[in-house]
This record gives structure tokens, sequence and C-alpha cells, in this order.
């Protein structure tokens, strides 16, 4: 893929990362995401992985640290 | 198997209750970490009294964070500051949710008054007893309930609505005690989810809190259900 395909794409897909890893989550993965629990204004992505080991995630605006 | 369940819960209600009453003989401020003059949702005896802060033998590594100590018995000590901090922060997240789309979830016996006590008050949907299979994840089946957020009682026994949830996509709020684990949790509450009164204090502040975020409530008045009704009664033959 060319370099100016590639960031053609990168702008047309904003695919969202899992706040605790920063990987980025594939559609159809089993991904939840949320509004922060404290703030509510950062919406949190958590991917399977994540989810199944309990990795904490921490909201970058208030600091809330989860689960 | 519902059988030893059941017996199970018997007896870890006969310990929870041991330990409350010693927990009542030498309640200390440091014991459960609090310092003095903290605001909480209740009064310290009260919380203190229905043993919201009494773990298990178990601890988890997960759960290290909100354990205070251990008794010389052997019991791990939550921390009741964290707890109280949590149901106010799960009450906020709650209150941003249609009632009807949380699903509140019991497969224990004694969550299930509390959970319909407070689905009757916040306008929940409970889900009490057994869980069927496919009621969150399967699209063809008629009683498949559309929850937007998931709300467990215990994660180890309502292990089969924690899977669906995280299979749905859908963010899951967990009682957690010493000996649960994260595995598919979004957001825990650390306390006791094995003790009758303590599930029914846990859930009482849950409801009312929720609907203090929402606007239905005063923040200065309380809910016209006590606690009493919340705590899932004992019938004769089952005490024997």
């Amino acid at each position: 893929m060319s370099s100016k395909m590639k960031e053609s794409v990168e702008t047309v897909l904003n695919m969202p990362t899992c706040t605790s890893c920063n990987r980025v989550i594939s559609p159809g993965q089993e991904a939840t995401k949320f509004s922060c629990p404290s703030c509510g204004e950062i919406v949190i992505w958590r991917c399977n992985r994540c989810r199944k080991f309990g990795r904490p995630y921490q909201c970058p605006k208030c600091g809330f640290t989860g689960p | 198997m519902s059988e030893k369940t059941e017996k199970d819960e018997v007896e870890e209600a006969e310990e929870t209750k041991d330990a409350k009453e010693e927990v009542k003989e030498n309640v200390d401020d440091a014991e459960v970490g609090l310092v003095v003059g903290e605001d909480l949702l209740l009064p310290r005896d009260t919380l203190l009294s229905a043993g919201i802060h009494i773990g298990t033998r178990m601890k988890t590594k997960d759960m290290s964070q909100f354990i205070y100590r251990v008794r010389p018995d052997g019991l791990f000590v939550l921390d009741v500051k964290k707890t109280d901090d949590r149901i106010r922060t799960v009450a906020k997240f709650l209150a941003r949710f249609e009632p009807s789309k949380i699903a509140v979830v019991s497969a224990r016996l004694y969550g299930q008054t509390p959970v319909k006590k407070f689905c009757e008050v916040t306008g929940a949907t409970p889900l009490i007893g057994r869980f069927v299979p496919g009621m969150f994840s399967n699209p063809l089946y008629p009683n498949r309930i559309d929850a937007a957020v998931v709300v467990v009682s215990d994660p180890k026994a309502d292990v089969q609505a924690v899977k669906e949830a995280a299979a749905a996509g859908v963010p899951v709020v967990g009682l957690c005690s010493t000996d649960n684990e994260f595995t598919g949790v979004d957001l825990v509450i650390p306390t006791n989810n094995k003790g009758r009164r303590a599930l029914a204090v846990i859930f009482w502040l849950l409801a009312r809190q929720v609907l203090r975020e929402r606007g239905e409530l005063p923040p200065d008045q309380n809910l016209t259900q006590t606690i009493d009704d919340f705590e899932a009664k004992v019938t004769k033959e089952e005490e024997t």
C-alpha cells in the first residue's frame, strides 16, 4: 500500500484503541465502550483481552482508575 | 448442585454473622481504614454492623487494592472508604443510562430480594434466579433483553451473565468480595457480597444514590423503603 493511500485510509477509518493496552480494536471484537464512570466526558474502550485479564484502565481526563 | 450452593450460602452467612459480632465489640476506626470526620453515605456504625467490610478468607491479586488488612482469624477486611467512593461512582455511572436498559442479575438467594427492590425503586430490569443462557447474546431468543449495562451481585455466581455481557459488548458492574477476580468486570464495588444484611445495605445505598444522581430524590432525603425492606427474609423452614 502506498504511503498516500495508507494515509487516506487512516483518516477515513478512525479506529478506536483500547484505553488499557493502546491496541487498535478491530470491528467484530468483543470489546466494550462506556463513558468514564467518574467524569462521564471521556469514552473508555476496553478490548476483549484487557477485559478477560482485568487489566486496569485510567481516564485521561479525571484520572479515575478501574475496574 | 443448588442444595450445595444454598448450604454454602448459609455457612458463609453464619461466618459473616460471627465476624460481624466480633467487629461490633472491637470496632475501631483504624480497623476499617476510616479517618475521623470523613463523610460516608450512611453512619459508620450502620455500615459496620451490616458487615459490608467483611471479606472472605481468600484473597485475589485483583482485589488486593481494596483490602485494608487481614484479621488474626484470617478474614480479609475491606476498606469502607473505598466502598463508599465506589458506590458514589457507580451511581453516577448508572444514572446516565435509561432505567429500563439496566439489567441487575442475582443468582444468589440472599441477593434476590435486594435486586427486586432495587429494580422497583430505580426502574431497572431484574434477572433473579437461574440466568437463562442467551438472554443477552441470542438474537433469536424471544425473551432476550437488550441491556445497556449489567449489574451482577457476584461475578463468580453470575458467570453466565458476565460472559454474555462480554460477548454483547455491554459494560458490567460487579459487587466483588475479596475472593473475586476482575474477569469480564468493568467496574467494581468492593463489598461483602454474601451477607444478607450487607447486600441489602449496598443495594439500598445504590438505589438511593442513583435517584439522587438522576435528580428524582433531593440530596438530603431518604427512600421511602427502609433497609429492612431490601433484606431477604428467612423463613423458619430455611433456618432449621
